[in-house]
């Protein structure tokens, strides 16, 4: 991870709890299941969110090129994944916000608009989302019970383990471990699953 | 009123009875066109004699000429050509509209420049051109004249993709005959307008012939009977050759009957074209066309490919042509098409959202300089409704 923040992509539709970009199919590594991202709120505040989704939609064209029993030719995948209008959706849970530069794990008292630009958090927005307070905003990452939360949740805490041992917080993981234990003390399946994809 | 189903299922069940009686009529016809090929097959030069000298007492006649290749002759697919530059280019519109607030149109081209091969994204290009209350010589500007002004725009387009290229050898489509079709209209004013359209193609024709650039028109699913023209003119005694055109013997057969024979991935003889306006498209330009199998094993599909005679003539081009095309519509599977003219349309056509869009966004421009736009007609504004589910 470079230190700049990327855009990954615009927002399509968007809501209190959530969000959707859209970006052209491309060959990238960002933005990953569990990576945090953020939108901006007007010009100076922030919606901050984890990335649960990344889907590729498909159309007429698409189906009908992959009736073909011989692979599909090189230049005909690069046309569709660079030039049709057929993006990548990236689905994103919101975790917090930000006002005037103070951090909060409390959702966003609105949403982002359509067409904004959606960011890739870079290490130190990382660090210093993750550090502020008690890990409130694990607790938006465990609310779904659609989404495979464990996988989810440990996608982002290997991230943010990753950004914050760069940073000198090589006990972040154990302290976010805990609160997950602490959060889930009530539902003993949920917690294996969690426990389980964060020892993969 | 809604459709009166039970009249058009009685109507249907008529149709349906009379349709295999019909089908062994057209069936019989086609056998007797198929020995007349075969008859003819050595006999190009006869033939195309015969059906010139019908052309000259009668300028109207559509027919095809053979060339030098036999009728019945078939070409094995050559080898896949190397690396092009696959060029496709389309247009749409938004036709001028007497009930709408505005008198405008829009004409509106895409193309695609494919490196074959290459593992490159192609480049898409887009060419939108907004015409507002314009006039033709006799009134309003028909849909027929926004139909030749996008194939003249679509050919010039087309030209100077295809000289932007260097480096590879280029096949310029576009979809639809390579001739250009233009106004029935007897009023001289109109085939003026036609012909300085024609001479802006021929142009574009040239150029694309001065850049080497192999060039064609892609028809899918052709309906044409050209060669069966041709064989009628055959089998009409000399004098009445006068009236070839209303002498139909084979009515009901097609080219594609003829060239069913035809294997996947061979093309026919190569024909030229014999019709009113053949004669303008002259020495390199002049029109031919072949068959081409673009199927597979399990379903055959005929398309009609058009030439210009400078790739008619030459076998490398013609080769190219042919393998770049078969290559082109297996790359869409069991739907024979060549990508690139689909990707092209993809690129050009105008959506009704669009439709609606250019119309606000013209309305607002006018507006904002005090232009007065008016109103749609109440006829369109009835129709427009909500709860109307039929559109015209």
């Amino acid at each position: 991870m470079s230190e700049t923040n990327y855009p990954i992509g615009r927002l399509l539709r968007s809501g209190i709890t959530g969000f959707v970009a859209g970006c052209p199919i491309v060959e990238q590594e960002r933005p990953s299941f569990g990576a945090l991202v953020r939108a901006p709120l007007g010009p100076t505040d922030s919606i901050y969110g984890v990335v649960h989704e990344l889907s590729i939609l498909d159309d007429g064209l698409v189906r009908q090129l992959v009736t073909r029993d011989q692979p599909v030719d090189a230049t005909v995948i690069a046309d569709n994944r660079v030039n049709r209008t057929v993006p990548m959706e990236i689905s994103v849970l919101a975790v917090g916000h930000s006002k005037d530069g103070a951090i909060s794990h409390a959702l966003a008292p609105r949403a982002p608009l359509s067409l904004d630009a959606i960011h890739q958090c870079n290490p130190e927005e990382i660090v210093a989302f993750s550090n502020h307070g008690s890990f409130g905003y694990l607790r938006h990452l465990l609310r779904d019970t659609e989404l495979p939360v464990g996988e989810l949740v440990a996608a982002h805490v290997r991230q943010a383990a990753a950004a914050n041992a760069a940073a000198g917080k090589p006990e972040w993981k154990a302290r976010a471990t805990q609160e997950l234990i602490a959060l889930l003390r009530d539902d003993y399946e949920r917690l294996m699953q969690v426990l389980g994809a964060l020892a993969e | 009123m809604p459709l009166d189903l039970l009249s058009v299922k009685q109507q249907s069940a008529q149709i349906a009875a009379s349709a295999p009686q019909e089908q062994q009529r057209v069936q019989a016809l086609r056998s007797k066109a198929n020995e007349l090929l075969a008859e003819h097959a050595d006999k190009g030069a006869e033939l195309r004699a015969k059906v010139e000298l019908a052309a000259q007492l009668d300028s109207w006649l559509r027919a095809a000429k053979p060339t030098g290749e036999a009728l019945t002759a078939r070409f094995a697919l050559p080898p896949a050509p190397g690396s092009l530059m696959v060029i496709a280019a389309d247009g749409s519109q938004i036709h001028p509209d007497r009930h709408a607030a505005l008198n405008f149109y829009l004409v509106n081209l895409g193309a695609i420049l494919m490196r074959t091969h290459s593992g490159q994204a192609p480049v898409q290009r887009v060419q939108s051109s907004l015409h507002y209350a314009e006039y033709s010589a006799t009134g309003s500007v028909t849909q027929e004249q926004v139909g030749l002004e996008r194939d003249t725009n679509e050919r010039i387009f087309l030209a100077s993709l295809a000289a932007e290229t260097h480096d590879l050898p280029v096949l310029a489509l576009t979809d639809g005959p390579l001739e250009l079709w233009g106004s029935r209209s007897q009023d001289p004013q109109e085939q003026q307008s036609y012909l300085s359209a024609l001479e802006k193609y021929k142009t574009a024709l040239q150029a694309l012939h001065g850049a080497k650039a192999i060039t064609a028109g892609y028809v899918d699913k052709p309906r044409a009977d050209l060669v069966v023209r041709a064989l009628e003119i055959s089998a009409t005694p000399q004098e009445q050759l006068g009236d070839a055109r209303k002498l139909r013997y084979l009515r009901g057969v097609t080219d594609v009957d003829l060239f069913a024979f035809l294997a996947p991935g061979e093309r026919s003889a190569i024909f030229a074209h014999q019709n009113h306006l053949s004669a303008r498209y002259e020495g390199a330009l002049a029109l031919h066309f072949f068959y081409l199998n673009v199927g597979d094993e399990r379903q055959s599909n005929l398309a009609r490919i058009e030439m210009p005679a400078w790739v008619a003539t030459d076998r490398g081009m013609l080769d190219m042509l042919h393998a770049a095309l078969v290559e082109q519509c297996r790359l869409m599977a069991s739907r024979p098409y060549p990508y690139a003219l689909h990707r092209a349309h993809e690129i050009a056509v105008v959506t009704r959202a669009e439709k609606d869009e250019v119309t606000n966004m013209l309305q607002r421009a006018l507006e904002a300089d005090g232009v007065h736009t008016g109103d749609i007609s109440h006829k369109q504004a009835l129709k427009d409704l909500p709860g109307r589910g039929r559109t015209k």
